[in-house]
């Protein structure tokens, strides 16, 4: 294929253009969706807070408390009457089968947990997935470290782990005991200030 | 060559998953669920036109020695865009192609479709060649995620297709299922035109 030749500073001045009007493009766009974006990204946190948090929750606010020299985002619910509903505590364990697994989990005043919420996880889809069905997650309603030892029947706990998922169900029992041990220390230091 | 011809092509006849087998990697790791494929189908159509219709349009001004870096750019300006209005307003979808829209830069149906059409045809014919490509890539992701959906979970579009006591294939939804649904797909397509090759030849 025959093509015209062009010389070098020719080419400079295209690739120069072609990267300019790029840039310009791209830059417009994001100004146009980064609106929606930021509120798309809202909605979506404060959709995941509502499950974890109990229905007559009007405010969420948002908190990071340093607990052993690690960052945890507790959010407190309050009804309408700026009387506190629910926490729900972000807690990450690296110990899943596909790697990192996020959980939101909800917490009431009793400092029992209600219920929680998987954020994002990397488990097998049909195995390791079923952190999300409502028979998994049920057995954790109602619990604390006092009454429930967070470890599948296998290692002598009380968790009955998903069929064929045995570690992503103790990655499960990890983080949410993790949960409840931030939840705790963060009751300590709100009661000694 | 007709117009509808550069359209009908991509279809059928160069196929880019089953005929030119383009673009594996996004294909096998997004066709777990029907519903995908159209999001992930709409995204490359989009890109594929784009990136057709200006690489054509500039073709006589994009000097060879440059060609890759700036058809590059021009795709990946594309992509980009798609991202970020996926990301705004579809985060749904958006949530479940995840990093695989970004990687249709890399997508080498996009690039692939530049270099051996675009750069050296006019624009309408261009344009054309990427819409059959992309409705191409679309069917063949959407049959994909189809049999991999319903084998693997029992559900189409998310719907219960099957009964619920029917064993599921989870195999089906992990990458080793994309191959072997894919290889069927091959085989199945190589099978019909073997056919009409016989009937051709009889007629």
């Amino acid at each position: 294929m025959a093509k015209r030749q062009f010389s070098d500073v020719q080419i400079f001045i295209i690739l120069t253009v072609v990267s300019v009007v790029s840039a310009g493009i791209l830059a417009f766009t994001y100004n146009f969706t980064k609106d929606p974006i930021e509120k798309t990204e809202k909605k979506k946190k404060e959709d995941a807070l509502r499950v974890v948090l109990p229905p007559e929750t009007v405010k969420i606010t948002p908190q990071t408390i340093k607990i052993e020299g690690e960052d945890v985002e507790l959010n407190i619910g309050e009804d309408k009457d700026g009387k506190v509903v629910g926490y729900a505590i972000q807690t990450i364990t690296k110990k899943g089968f596909g790697g990192e697994i996020i959980f939101l989990l909800g917490i009431d005043l009793q400092g029992k947990i209600t219920t929680y919420n998987v954020i994002d996880h990397k488990e097998t889809p049909g195995l390791g997935d079923g952190i999300n069905s409502e028979k998994f997650k049920k057995q954790f309603q109602g619990k604390n470290s006092e009454n429930f030892t967070f470890k599948v029947v296998k290692d002598g706990g009380n968790v009955q782990a998903i069929t064929a998922a045995t570690i992503t169900s103790r990655a499960a029992c990890d983080a949410l005991e993790k949960g409840l041990k931030y939840f705790k220390a963060y009751k300590t230091q709100g009661s000694q200030k | 060559m007709s117009l509808t011809n550069e359209l009908v092509k991509g279809i059928w006849k160069q196929h880019p998953l089953f005929r030119i087998l383009l673009g594996m990697c996004p294909t096998l790791a997004t066709s777990t669920l029907a519903v995908n494929a159209i999001g992930m189908g709409a995204s490359v159509i989009f890109v594929l036109v784009g990136s057709n219709l200006v690489i054509s349009l500039f073709r006589n001004v994009i000097p060879d020695k440059i060609r890759i870096p700036v058809f590059i750019v021009i795709i990946c300006t594309f992509v980009t865009v798609v991202d970020l209005f996926l990301h705004a307003y579809t985060p749904d979808i958006y949530k479940a192609l995840g990093i695989f829209i970004p990687l249709i830069v890399v997508n080498c149906i996009i690039l692939g479709r530049a270099e051996a059409f675009a750069q050296s045809n006019p624009v309408l014919a261009s344009v054309m060649d990427g819409i059959g490509m992309g409705i191409g890539f679309t069917w063949g992701m959407l049959m994909l995620g189809t049999i991999r959906e319903i084998l693997g979970a029992g559900t189409w579009m998310g719907m219960q297709v099957t009964s619920p006591d029917f064993p599921k294939a989870i195999v089906m939804l992990l990458p080793a299922g994309g191959f072997i649904t894919l290889g069927f797909m091959l085989a199945g397509m190589n099978k019909i035109e073997l056919m009409q090759k016989e009937r051709a030849k009889q007629g």
